[in-house]
């Protein structure tokens, strides 16, 4: 039961992890990882 | 004379250039104006590779009429 | 904090030289227009430390090259520094090349509204000193804003090369400005360019030079001569620069009229033939088959079993999680031998080519060779490829090309051509490169057919620089490779992770909640069976298929991660000849399926680059379905064909294809039409 809950939170963890980085990118466009992204209009607040 | 009628690998000197201003310009800050040397290094696929000003440029056969050579 | 800007004629090696002294690997390649948007990053730290001890006097230029000691080489004229000033950070902004101040295109207005409007601490001037002359049209007016300019005199090798000599000191004075020579590549002379940029920068302010006409309408002129005087005064030109040279001579070869396209054809059939056949296909066979199938797979269920985890949250993990993002992740080396041989093709100054042997085909469909660019970065993601056209100056020709771009198969849609090419079509190398040839086709009829559906008076006109050839660098191909390697990591870490668990979680769960036995009733299946009756026609029976194109919206990679997922049960490997996909599709369906993934609408992301880059909801809603239309219709025209032709029969959904392909055609031909009547004189 504790080995599932610790696995299950760490992996929890990980997948909103990746989610806020999608949606950090997906604001600037772009996927994450992916080195494009920012358009004319966010160039200022853009993080790439 | 215009450059898309010119003679391969002769210097030739650039007597006027004409076409839309924004275009004139543009040419203008690589060096391609009135009283200036060109050079026709050859006709490569449709367009005409030049060299102005120690660069080389491939532009294309309209832009290359409207350059006129003494 | 210190501002400081690179500015410079395209194609000089700014983004080398940003990559450098920031540690950033930007891409870069050796063709001008590549970089459309400023870049920011903080300078190293090496060349911070190193900066602020350098204390200077001298005529007004830097020393010719470091030695890599650490003291004392900053011979550049400024101020005494206090070690206070060792905290602050030195921020490097990277612009778009431009070749003047008076914008040309959309890039270089960003390159002149930051320098005129961001106001910069200083200003480093990268200039080609194989194209002096050209290089100082753009040095003397950024000398006029009035912000400490320092020149970073790049490509010292060419010139050399050349047997010409420039007198860098005399240079400088004339210009009152420090000038200090840099290989951008090597790294030669940086740290003597930031120490001098940063005492520069306290000088705040810079003399203009002075020349008869400043201000007048005759100006460009006037400073054209301003600048023959210069470059007169200070470059020693060993050889004519129009004798024809080797690049020259290559060029007739590689640009010829005939040879050109086929040339380039089989340069792209090589690379992609040596990435898939060789190393890279190999060490992807072995992770496909053996390291995300069975290895690590059974180490984690053995562990999980050990500390007794829950029956489902390991399959999560392992199947979902573990199985999913592998199925990507082993594509990785392929990836990888990819992009280090397009990185070392670029290097070379051949891609400048490809534009010019492309123009004459991309003016018959109202564009010009210029639309080549965007396509060749499109080849890595289609979003920077989408943001590439905005070197394009007429405003229908980009559109048209922000539409088109996405046809080339991006890096994201690799590992779907690998999936499919090796269940089935083993051993036959045509596929991949099959893709491209199928992508360049249906570019030149799509962009025939958006000629005529939308009023456009194309007015292109078509001018590139053509850089010297020069011998690929090995260091600019890893670090090229290592950026999309990482790039394709972090993507499926974070998206592609946070797709796949969503994906098991709706085929593991029905709507009520509860773990459902037979995965056709779970959520995914229930939503894949509302859009799998529009893929009958296609030849794609199935919720499987349905909703593998669905996530594939999200990313391309996740069609094949969720057939992983969606196949797990499978006892055979998905990437094998007896893979799963074998009972869904034939393999003229199979083809038709990667069709149909390849050339609808690509990923959301990208479709937000088209929205930001196309101007306006409506033209966006016309390019997703214009995709939308072109791939179901080809998808659907291999699917029957095909099937008739190759098994001798008629497929599934054969007369509702017949007469959505009616329709279509039907649609098409008023659309023309109504445009022709349109565009016709007195008719507006």
């Amino acid at each position: 039961m504790l080995a599932t809950i610790i696995t299950g939170v760490l992996f929890a963890a990980l997948v909103a992890y990746g989610l806020y980085r999608t949606i950090v990118s997906s604001k600037n466009n772009s996927c994450a990882g992916c080195s494009g992204g920012c358009s004319v209009q966010q160039q200022k607040n853009c993080k790439h | 004379m215009a450059l898309s009628e010119a003679k391969v690998g002769r210097l030739m000197e650039i007597a006027q250039v004409n076409g839309p201003e924004k275009i004139r310009k543009f040419l203008m800050t690589l060096g391609c104006f009135e009283g200036e040397n060109i050079t026709l290094i050859s006709v490569l696929a449709g367009n005409y590779i030049v060299a102005v000003k120690d660069s080389r440029y491939a532009i294309d056969r309209k832009m290359a009429q409207a350059i006129l050579l003494v | 904090m210190i501002k400081i800007a690179l500015a410079g004629n395209p194609n000089s090696g700014k983004t080398t030289l940003f990559n450098a002294i920031t540690g950033k690997t930007e891409y870069v390649g050796n063709w001008p227009g590549v970089t459309v948007e400023k870049k920011e990053a903080n300078l190293k730290r090496e060349f911070k430390s190193y900066s602020l001890t350098g204390e200077g006097h001298g005529h007004g230029h830097g020393s010719q090259h470091d030695h890599g000691s650490q003291h004392g080489h900053g011979h550049v004229h400024g101020h005494h520094h206090g070690a206070g000033e060792r905290k602050h950070q030195v921020r490097v902004v990277d612009l778009p090349g431009a070749y003047s101040l008076a914008p040309y295109t959309s890039e270089e207005a960003i390159a002149r509204d930051f320098v005129t409007g961001e106001s910069p601490d200083v200003l480093i001037n990268i200039i080609d000193a194989s194209s002096l002359e050209r290089s100082l049209f753009f040095t003397t007016q950024l000398l006029e804003l009035n912000i400490p300019l320092v020149i970073a005199l790049n490509k010292q090798d060419l010139v050399k090369r050349k047997g010409n000599v420039i007198d860098t000191e005399r240079l400088a004075a004339l210009l009152q400005c420090s000038i200090v020579e840099v290989v951008a590549n090597t790294g030669e002379g940086l740290k003597t360019l930031t120490a001098a940029a940063i005492t520069s920068a306290g000088r705040k302010t810079q003399p203009a030079p002075e020349f008869a006409g400043r201000g007048s309408l005759t100006e460009d002129l006037d400073r054209q001569s301003y600048v023959r005087q210069l470059t007169d005064a200070v470059l020693k030109r060993g050889r004519n620069a129009n004798e024809l040279t080797v690049s020259d001579r290559v060029d007739r070869i590689v640009a010829h009229t005939v040879f050109g396209l086929p040339i380039f054809g089989l340069i792209m059939w090589a690379i992609y033939a040596l990435s898939i056949n060789g190393l890279g296909g190999w060490a992807s066979g072995y992770l496909n088959d053996v390291l995300f199938a069975k290895i690590i797979p059974n180490a984690v269920n053995g562990f999980f079993e050990r500390i007794g985890v829950h029956p489902l949250l390991q399959s999560l993990i392992v199947d979902g999680a573990i199985g999913g993002v592998g199925a990507v992740l082993g594509f990785l080396p392929l990836i990888m031998v990819l992009f280090f041989l397009l990185a070392l093709l670029e290097d070379s100054g051949y891609m400048a080519r490809v534009a010019v042997v492309m123009d004459r085909y991309f003016k018959r469909i109202g564009l010009s060779g210029k639309s080549m660019i965007p396509m060749i970065v499109g080849t890595g993601c289609s979003i920077p490829g989408i943001m590439a056209s905005r070197t394009i100056e007429d405003e229908n020709e980009r559109k048209v090309t922000i539409i088109l771009t996405p046809f080339v198969p991006c890096g994201a849609k690799l590992p779907i051509i690998a999936l499919f090419s090796a269940v089935f079509f083993p051993g036959q190398t045509w596929v991949f490169p099959s893709m491209y040839v199928i992508a360049g086709a249906l570019i030149i009829m799509g962009g025939l057919l958006l000629k005529n559906i939308f009023p456009f008076q194309s007015s292109s006109t078509f001018i590139i620089e053509l850089p010297e050839y020069r011998l690929p660098s090995l260091k600019h191909a890893l670090s090229q490779m290592y950026r999309q390697a990482k790039a394709f990591i972090i993507k499926a870490s974070t998206i592609i992770l946070v797709m796949n668990t969503l994906v098991w979680f709706m085929q593991t769960y029905s709507w009520s909640l509860h773990v459902v036995e037979d995965p056709s009733a779970s959520v995914l299946a229930t939503i894949g069976s509302i859009i799998a009756p529009l893929l009958i026609p296609l030849g794609f029976a199935g919720w499987q298929a349905a909703a593998a194109t669905l996530t594939g919206f999200i990313a391309k990679e996740n069609v094949v991660s969720t057939f992983a997922i969606v196949l797990s049960a499978s006892d055979d490997a998905l990437m094998s000849t007896a893979s799963p996909l074998v009972n869904l599709f034939t393999p003229v369906a199979a083809f038709a399926y990667l069709i149909f993934n390849l050339f609808t609408p690509p990923c959301f992301a990208a479709i937000g680059a088209m929205n930001a880059e196309i101007g306006g909801r409506k033209w966006l809603a016309r390019a997703i379905f214009f995709q939308l239309t072109v791939g179901y219709t080809l998808a659907m025209l291999i699917t029957q064909l095909g099937t008739l032709i190759l098994y001798g029969h008629l497929a599934a959904g054969a007369i509702p294809a017949a007469v959505i392909f009616i329709s279509i055609i039907a649609v098409g031909i008023y659309l023309i039409r109504k445009n022709r009547n349109q565009s016709l004189p007195g008719g507006q």
